[in-house]
């Protein structure tokens, strides 16, 4: 597993929206690393033909009935909130 | 007590629901203080749902488990309780409505006594990989030694208390049979869609199903009978309704046939876990029940890697959620979306959580999501395949559930990430291919408890209940 340097670790942290720092980076990227690797044995399994599997099971479009139903209550929505002005969630500012 | 007993006497008035719980709550409690297998015991909502209960059987209605203490996994959510799936990032966040299992068991009058510790989200084999701030479950044999993971807190309440009690956990690649194993109980995973995830914190959407932990198969059939059926909530739950498990108990074995998967056999099982395995499968033949060995190499060969890559890349897409707005941990809001976010996430995240979205993150993303994420995915259709072929052939496959017996904290730790992820060889198979499987104690390896695993093909859990319910009886 050549693919993974510091570099790359950052780029997926800050894809991920988690900090790292260079010495974290170091930190982190051997066990990265090993796993990886580990996961490259994938690359011999002769697949050819065979459809990915992303669930276990035969799983089908489960549609509802095209009806309105009773959303939660603002209340309900706000109770976890702990910054909300006039019934809306406050969030940090979307634009640079 | 046995759950058989309680539920009779419960039902017929000559127990007090009420003054049981209360008793219940107490003992939980100095359980916990020792052994730490709650990160929250709900006892207001315990004797709430006692009183109701208590009303229920004098008028004639009660459920099919009233008056039994149930215990859920923290991941599971239930109204008005705090529900964290082991993670500091979710601190505070408190459900405003129940998961299908819990408003189940509510209605079938089953007491929610807590919500069982476990790995943050479900990220670890030993229950070591807890929330910043979180306590981390201890075996209830020896408690140097871990519980298992994820769902160690569940596997260790049941083992520990002398009260009647049943717990509710999940699993994603093994987070129920192993603790099941390390703590001497029988887990029960069933078939993937059987119980709905509505109200599940997700780890990974395709791999992650809820089911009962209890000391017998009769406990384990009782509460799947309660959690099973169809749910329109959950997209993926199987539209075939719940049948009546306890059913399938004490109806013998005749006719079945045993697959001894062979390769899990090797050098890096304990010849000791391994002799305990054996003598099941040789009492088992002396009942009636023939064996054949059988090999499952793909299992065997990509299983881990096929598991953890499809885990980790939907457990990064899960994981996105948290960003400290809506629920959960939540900061004074500062700097714009992308700062905020990522402060909290790296703040609150511990080290599994951060490895796993990584390299969740990684996998999918361009360049290398075709040669990891989607070739998993096309292995993980080789190794359904595979385990439906061995099921043309037997009733049920056989292997050890864990390599080893529960490890010391200290030798756990010594171990790489890597390293801990490959103590799931033998789990993450069925979990890849959705089979119901359980694990049953084979016996003790020095006082240790080790298990065996049975699993059984897509919605055949009657025949698991029933093969499993002998095998109880023989042993």
């Amino acid at each position: 597993m050549s693919e993974l340097d510091t570099s790359l670790v950052k780029k997926v942290a800050k894809e991920a929206r988690i900090k790292v720092s260079d010495e974290e980076a170091k930190r982190i990227m051997p066990a990265m690393e090993e796993i990886i690797r580990h996961f490259s044995i994938l690359k011999s399994a002769e697949t050819d033909g065979i459809s990915p599997s992303f669930h276990p099971i035969d799983v089908r479009n489960a549609l509802r009935d095209d009806k309105p139903e009773t959303p939660i209550p603002q209340k309900d929505a706000l109770s976890n909130v702990r910054f909300s002005k006039d019934g809306f969630i406050k969030g940090p500012r979307a634009v640079e | 007590m046995d759950v058989k007993k309680f539920l009779e006497d419960a039902k017929s008035g000559s127990i007090d629901i009420v003054e049981h719980t209360s008793k219940v709550i107490e003992e939980t409690k100095k359980i916990d203080r020792d052994y730490h297998y709650f990160n929250e015991i709900s006892e207001e909502l315990a004797m709430e749902l006692a009183k109701r209960t208590q009303r229920s059987v004098k008028e004639g209605s009660a459920g099919i488990i009233a008056g039994l203490p149930v215990s859920l996994k923290d991941a599971i959510c239930v109204k008005g309780v705090e529900t964290r799936a082991g993670s500091a990032i979710l601190a505070g966040y408190v459900p405003v409505f129940d998961s299908f299992v819990a408003q189940r068991i509510k209605e079938e009058g089953g007491i929610i006594i807590g919500k069982n510790s476990q790995d943050a989200f479900g990220f670890g084999s030993f229950s070591m990989n807890v929330g910043k701030g979180m306590k981390i479950p201890k075996n209830p044999i020896d408690p140097k030694r871990v519980a298992g993971g994820s769902s160690g807190g569940s596997a260790g309440i049941v083992a520990k208390a002398g009260f009647p009690i049943v717990s509710v956990a999940e699993s994603t690649g093994g987070s129920i049979e192993a603790p099941a194993s390390f703590c001497g109980v029988t887990g029960f995973c069933p078939t993937y869609g059987r119980v709905s995830r509505n109200g599940l914190i997700s780890y990974a959407n395709s791999l992650d199903k809820i089911g009962p932990m209890g000391k017998s198969v009769f406990e384990i059939a009782l509460i799947l009978e309660v959690i099973s059926g169809h749910d329109p909530k959950d997209s993926t739950s199987a539209p075939i309704p719940a049948e009546k498990y306890t059913e399938y108990a004490g109806k013998g074995a005749n006719g079945m046939k045993i697959g001894v998967i062979k390769e899990v056999f090797s050098e890096g099982t304990d010849e000791n876990v391994t002799d305990s395995v054996w003598k099941v499968i040789k009492k088992l033949e002396s009942e009636g029940v023939p064996y054949e060995e059988i090999s499952l190499p793909t299992v065997m060969k990509y299983g881990i890697s096929a598991y953890y890559t499809i885990a980790m890349a939907e457990a990064s897409t899960n994981l996105a959620r948290y960003c400290g707005m809506r629920y959960g941990a939540q900061d004074e809001i500062s700097g714009s979306f992308n700062e905020y976010f990522s402060e909290i996430r790296t703040k609150y995240l511990n080290d599994e959580e951060k490895r796993r979205i990584l390299i969740g993150t990684f996998v999918r993303m361009a360049g290398f999501r075709d040669a990891f994420y989607l070739k998993a995915a096309k292995v993980r259709t080789m190794i359904i395949n595979e385990y439906k072929s061995a099921f043309r052939k037997f009733d049920f496959l056989l292997s050890p559930t864990m390599p080893q017996v529960a490890p010391t904290f200290e030798d756990a730790q010594k171990l790489t990430p890597l390293q801990s992820y490959m103590m799931d060889v033998m789990t993450v198979g069925p979990n890849l291919a959705g089979i119901p499987h359980m694990n049953m104690n084979a016996g003790a390896v020095h006082d240790l408890p080790a298990g065996f695993m049975l699993m059984a093909d897509h919605f055949r859990e009657g025949k698991l209940i029933q093969i499993g319910s002998f095998t109880e009886d023989v042993l």
